[in-house]
């Protein structure tokens, strides 16, 4: 039996000397990707001597390839940050290099205290009553990142590539914080950017066969009557009303959106399009699951004026009439989507629709819930952008679409909630809120854990320093009251005004890290024991 | 009082005015008229064209003219005597409002507002037209209004049929102002010319009168000081004199000497005509010339 499969309870001091041993390991990893002038980690591939080592400088990356380390007792030190790592790294994009050093910052901090005496239950409730007083803090310092030219800096300080820095400033100009931006993969060498005037969803046309023979790519109608419904018309006859109706009311053009078609009722519309009537286009209603497209039919109810018909509601198309269609200047749709100009909703219940969708994705926890509001938010706000990422090789494009991807969720988180000074200054200016109720604690755990926070705040400004090749106690002595808000800037070795300079941390993303840090830790250091479970012989040995 | 009626026209309407000394414009039903007396004579500048057009909106930067047409900004060089015609995107839009950078020279940007299709931007001087939509949600545009800063802050907003769009790109982007959405919609927009100290606007509702803003659009009062809660069809501020304000109701022209701090009656017009626009004769003088939606042109004395 290995030693990793033994059963056995470990008790402390070993416990927290090994988790400490663990989190060394994977925050060491990970400590050298902090700050713009960081170091990678190099990944050896597992049984393949084929295949070159991954080299990867996001610390959420490298969180998730460490799968364990040998020894059980590090190991669950090691995870539980791996954990916290992976988590904050799917659901804020940024700052996991922060998080971890910050981490373990304050539970080696923490660790000292409780192994002198103190209670580690009390140390974690007077760490986490801290978390209000440095957000709020963070918040004080917050500023809204305004023009072209700051959304830019921005994403210089994100990716560190002046091209995508450049395309994603004057995206984020133009959409905001809820509008769409799709990140894809391209044929080219280079980076570049579409706009897409109008809305679009993700929803194609029910067959080639409607593609018009001057064209083999879309569809295209203007000034489009547009018939909304749940139904899956498998009868042709059943689309006689709503073509009847069309016809009576004079429409220059039609398009059908509606679950499914059959071959005969498709058949109807490519006949009744070389007729010289006016012309049809049929879409599948947007939405894999009945609750997405339920969302569908609201979203382009609201956004075109028409009526939907609902099977759900015993909706027959017997009962239709001309005003329960709605408009769109121009209609558009393809293989894959459609999209529509100049839709022809109220516009006030629209933007009421629209401002009820964002204070959903406000309130959202689910990371999943909060990517479809986003899309829903993103579809109906009139135009959207899509940055198409090319490169030489594979895994080059691979590697700069996901750091397109990640600076886009912290460009977002930014423009959402605005910036605070970047490179681990607007922690270390909370260290001044923290040491005012340091001061004033009686209570030896409270003041311990104050002090713990107080350590740890200025530890991702020093490692940043560290990563640089500066010493930390030589540039934190040179911050002075020449700047209003003074800060190191690494790249060009000199003391300055963060603010001035543009050197920013999203404030979303550093409020998240701040608040895993500390729970994460509080949590770890009462943990007081390890139990080992003996893993069944099946698990063992599977045949 | 002078009414000036066009003889030659039946049916026609004023959509809008503007003024270029010594030049005045009248973008109406039958073509883009133009006055060479302040407004007591006009000859429509529209009767060279192949076809007669209406015009439905009048922008002017020295001798450039604009007129938004249905489908179409037209442009001329040399004070309307001829024309060059740039088609908008099909299917044609209507273009109700035409706004001019205070640059044009330099930046050569106008932006033209239409009925149903949103806004459109052109940044070569008005021979090409792009869409520029992104977060516009409501593309019924009724006012368009372009900062006297523009070269610095690049403000552009829009009235709109539920409220008013601000965007801080030269309308590349657009974001909603904190109007409220129930006294839409807005059918004037004016900005005082000390707008880069005091970032105030003017903002003509259809239904509640008029509401200000201190704070360069991002939000808005309603003015309580006015004796009417109607339709505000256009505002004027005196470039000479920040703090006279005009505001033309349906029936009547009201002036402010004070900021809008207080409001009096300065002529009382017609009950059967709506009153769309006004102007001043010349750049230095209060508005005197007001346009109705009957075609006639009433001269104020």
């Amino acid at each position: 039996m290995k030693a990793k499969q033994k059963p056995g309870v470990v008790f402390q001091p070993h416990v927290h000397r090994a988790m400490q041993r663990g989190i060394r390991k994977i925050v060491g990893a990970i400590r050298p990707t902090l700050g713009p002038l960081a170091c990678g980690v190099a990944i050896d591939p597992l049984n393949d001597a084929e295949t070159l080592p991954e080299y990867l400088d996001d610390g959420g990356l490298i969180a998730r390839r460490i799968i364990e380390l040998a020894d059980r007792d590090e190991d669950i030190g090691a995870m539980m940050v791996r954990a916290m790592l992976t988590r904050h790294y799917e659901h804020v994009g940024d700052g996991t290099a922060t998080l971890a050093v910050l981490f373990e910052a304050i539970f080696n901090a923490g660790v000292r205290y409780i192994t002198a005496g103190g209670n580690a239950m009390q140390m974690r409730r007077h760490l986490e009553s801290a978390i209000p007083l440095i957000v709020e803090t963070l918040e004080t310092m917050s500023v809204q990142l305004d023009g072209q030219i700051a959304l830019t800096n921005m994403a210089r300080s994100l990716c560190h590539e002046e091209d995508m820095a450049h395309l994603l400033g004057e995206a984020f100009d133009l959409i905001g914080e809820y509008g769409r931006l799709d990140i894809r993969e391209d044929y080219g060498r280079v980076l570049r950017q579409e706009y897409v005037e109008g809305n679009y969803f993700h929803s194609g046309m029910f067959s080639r066969v409607m593609l018009p023979e001057d064209s083999v790519a879309k569809a295209r109608l203007e000034n489009a009557a547009i018939f909304l419904c749940d139904f899956e018309i498998s009868d042709h006859k059943e689309l006689f009303p709503v073509l009847q109706t069309a016809n009576s009311a004079n429409v220059e053009a039609l398009v059908i959106i509606a679950r499914s078609l059959s071959e005969t009722a498709i058949s109807l519309l490519v006949t009744h399009n070389k007729m010289d009537k006016f012309k049809i286009m049929a879409v599948k209603l947007p939405g894999l699951n009945p609750e997405d497209r339920m969302a569908a039919l609201d979203d382009l109810s609201v956004l075109t004026g028409a009526r939907p018909f609902l099977k759900i509601t015993g909706d027959s198309l017997e009962n239709i009439k001309a005003e329960h269609f709605g408009q769109a200047r121009r209609v558009w749709g393809d293989a894959r989507l459609f999209g529509m100009v100049g839709a022809g909703g109220n516009p006030a219940k629209l933007r009421q629709h629209v401002n009820i969708l964002r204070k959903n994705y406000k309130l959202a926890q689910d990371v999943e819930d909060r990517k479809k509001l986003l899309e829903r938010i993103g579809s109906l706000m009139g135009g959207s952008v899509t940055l198409w990422v090319g490169g030489f090789t594979e895994p080059e494009i691979n590697s700069r679409k996901s750091l397109a991807q990640r600076a886009a969720l912290v460009m977002r988180a930014a423009v959402e909630e605005g910036v605070v000074p970047g490179g681990g200054i607007a922690l270390l200016r909370c260290r001044d809120a923290v040491n005012k109720v340091h001061r004033s604690a009686k209570d030896p755990d409270e003041r311990a854990a104050y002090g713990c926070l107080l350590e740890a705040l200025a530890a991702p400004a020093r490692t940043i320093y560290r990563n640089a090749g500066y010493d930390p106690g030589e540039v934190i002595a040179q911050f002075n009251g020449k700047h209003k808000v003074p800060g190191f800037d690494v790249v060009g070795g000199q003391v300055v005004d963060m603010c001035d300079a543009g050197i920013f941390d999203s404030l979303l993303v550093l409020k998240n890290t701040v608040r895993n840090a500390i729970r994460t830790a509080g949590l770890a250091l009462t943990i007081d024991s390890f139990v080992h479970l003996s893993a069944p012989e099946i698990i063992r040995n599977p045949t | 009082m002078t009414i000036i009626a066009d003889e030659t026209v039946q049916q026609d309407a004023v959509y809008a005015l503007a003024q270029s000394t010594p030049y005045l414009y009248a973008a109406r039903l039958s073509g883009l008229h133009r006055s060479e007396d302040g407004g007591h004579k006009w000859t429509n500048t529209f009767a060279t064209l192949e076809r007669p057009i209406g015009a439905t909106a009048v922008a002017v930067a020295g001798s450039t003219v604009f007129a938004g047409v249905n489908g179409a900004v037209l442009r001329s060089h040399d004070n309307g005597q001829h024309w060059q015609i740039s088609p908008l995107a099909s299917p044609p839009p209507h273009v109700v409002a035409l706004a001019v950078s205070p640059n044009l020279e330099h930046d050569r940007f106008i932006a033209a507002g239409t009925a149903e299709d949103g806004v459109f931007i052109s940044t070569d001087g008005g021979e090409t037209w792009t869409a520029w939509n992104f977060g516009l949600l409501d593309l019924h545009i009724f006012a368009l209004l372009i900062s006297p800063n523009f070269a610095q802050d690049n403000l552009l907003f829009a009235g709109t049929e539920s409220g008013i769009f601000r965007s801080h790109n030269g309308g590349r982007g657009w974001r909603e102002l904190a109007f409220p959405i129930d006294s839409a919609p807005v059918l004037s927009l004016a900005v005082s010319p000390n707008f880069a100290v005091d970032g105030r606007m003017y903002a003509g509702s259809e239904i509640s009168g008029l509401f200000i803003s201190d704070d360069s659009g991002l939000s808005w009062q309603r003015a309580t000081n006015t004796d009417f809660d109607g339709a505000v069809n256009a505002i004027h501020i005196t470039a000479s004199k920040p703090e006279s304000v005009w505001l033309l109701a349906e029936d009547q022209l009201l002036r402010s000497t004070n900021n809008a701090q207080s409001w009096s009656l300065q002529h009382t017009l017609p009950t059967d005509k709506l009153a769309m626009a006004m102007a001043a004769s010349n750049a230095a003088s209060e508005p005197n010339v007001v346009g109705f939606a009957d075609g006639t042109i009433m001269h104020l004395s």
